[in-house]
């Protein structure tokens, strides 16, 4: 894999905003671009295939086996897990999700973490990144197959006609576009789509809403399960169909890749992790429920204790724990650390899209990099 | 009252009227319906983007169209941008009684 340099297109802000992006601000600057190998596109593509049927037999073992598991450590209430039983026993569908991979020296992808339930930046994944392919390198190929999985799978998963829902808080620009990006493909798969502010959701006698009154029975909502359960245990309870479903709370967090590793310890994919503090190494250490990498840290453990190396960065998670990661130093490109974020969608890798930082933690201020193979 | 003192106190009545009424939007509008309130001002409901379309006008003093929505009670203008209500725009609203999620995402990023 490679980093180029490049000038940017001179129309590239008024080109990106036509299709939607007009959130993109610092965070999409097209000065540069990966270019990678096919074999390094395919070790990516089966390390997602991979990657996911792991995380689903972790997420078999602990609904299925660990009813405490969940309890201690996610902190769910038992009727919410009954709840996620009944989900997970129904094979309710899911949409979509990404894992986060950094690639070690080697060129082996490992798992970073899974963002199973509210993974962003799917516009520029899917079409800003490919527009910019078909305007500058229209001769090669982009590992990208989003836009076309996400309209096969609304189509896999509802007749033509059916009305589905997108929520999500509408305030936020960024979640605005993803969510109309998403209602586009649905659209486009023959679903009938309504966009809405999740707080305009109305709950009576066991069923949600609009403010039109009209019944929510198949809901996307871009708003994280462990909120909504903190929120409302009740409306978590309701008789409607939620896109992604309550099972993905199972997979949404970072103790679930503690599973992963005690199931699947030689897996090339997967770093150690543990719940409580190793004896010795050096950890990448993570709250249990955390976004755009809050409250990360690097730290160095010897007998127990451990000293940071690099500081843990703002945020206010950490109160349900943290995990221990086995730490791998990421390989710089011109001095850029990048994450691929590989998309499955409809159970299968979609394509990609890479973001990069300066520093080792991939957070709020990364930038998102086109990507040619 | 002569005819310019008349169009003078109707474009009084008028100012007054916007500052004062509030507009009573239908509550289950169909797609593209058009609507006019008792303020003179066009609005037109797009179902997908479930948003009112508040078209420009010498009465309402804009320029642009502005999009109001009715589930957050917000406002946007044709760049997509969050603004202010039009200073003589009084939409009227009642609040969503079974409203049981959303409070988190107000002080949180859902990104990840």
């Amino acid at each position: 894999m490679e980093r180029i340099s490049i000038t940017p297109r001179p129309d590239y802000q008024e080109k990106i905003e036509q299709l939607g992006f007009d959130y993109h601000s610092s965070y999409w600057k097209e000065e540069a671009y990966y270019r990678l190998r096919s074999d390094e596109v395919e070790k990516i593509e089966t390390a997602t295939e991979q990657a996911y049927k792991m995380i689903c037999e972790a997420a078999r073992v602990v609904i299925e086996e660990r009813q405490e598991w969940l309890e201690r450590v996610l902190k769910i209430p038992p009727h919410i897990y009954r709840r996620i039983r009944y989900s997970w026993d129904q094979d309710e569908p899911s949409l979509y999700g990404r894992f986060d991979f950094t690639i070690a020296p080697d060129g082996t992808p490992k798992i970073l973490e899974f963002n199973a339930d509210t993974p962003t930046s799917l516009l520029e994944a899917s079409l800003i990144q490919w527009q910019w392919k078909e305007d500058l390198f229209s001769y090669r190929d982009q590992y990208n197959g989003i836009h076309e999985a996400l309209v096969q799978s609304w189509k896999d998963m509802y007749p033509p006609k059916s009305n589905v829902h997108f929520v999500g808080s509408l305030e936020n620009s960024e979640d605005s576009g993803n969510l109309q990006y998403l209602a586009s493909t649905a659209m486009e798969a023959g679903i009938s789509t309504r966009v809405m502010d999740i707080a305009d959701m109305n709950l009576n006698e066991g069923k949600f809403y609009d403010p039109s009154g009209e019944q929510i029975t198949n809901c996307f909502k871009l708003y994280p399960w462990e909120w909504m359960i903190n929120e409302s245990e009740v409306g978590c309870l309701a008789d409607i169909k939620w896109i992604e479903p309550i099972w993905k709370a199972v997979m949404s967090n970072k103790a679930i890749l503690t599973v992963m590793y005690e199931l699947f310890p030689n897996s090339p994919y997967i770093l150690p992790a543990f719940l409580s503090r190793p004896q010795f190494g050096m950890f990448c250490k993570k709250p249990i429920y955390s976004r755009e990498g809050h409250n990360i840290s690097i730290v160095a453990v010897q007998d127990w204790k451990e000293t940071e190396r690099i500081s843990e960065t703002e945020g206010d998670y950490g109160e349900e724990g943290y995990i221990y990661q086995s730490y791998i130093k990421p390989t710089p490109y011109q001095g850029h650390y990048p994450i691929i974020g590989s998309w499955v969608i409809g159970g299968e890798p979609a394509g990609i899209g890479i973001r990069e930082n300066t520093s080792e933690i991939t957070d709020n201020m990364s930038e998102f990099v086109p990507h040619i193979f | 009252m002569n005819k310019k003192a008349y169009i003078l106190t109707a474009m009084c009545m008028m100012t007054l009227a916007g500052c004062t009424q509030k507009t009573e939007l239908p509550e289950n509008p169909k797609d593209q319906e058009e609507y006019r309130d008792s303020n003179g001002n066009q609005w037109i409901y797009n179902a997908m983007l479930m948003r009112w379309a508040l078209m420009p006008s010498i009465a309402n003093g804009l320029s642009t169209t502005h999009y109001y929505y009715p589930q957050s009670n917000s406002w946007r203008n044709s760049q997509g941008t969050p603004v202010d209500p039009p200073s003589n725009i009084k939409v009227n609203t009642s609040k969503n009684k079974g409203s049981v999620f959303g409070s988190t995402g107000r002080t949180r990023s859902t990104h990840a």
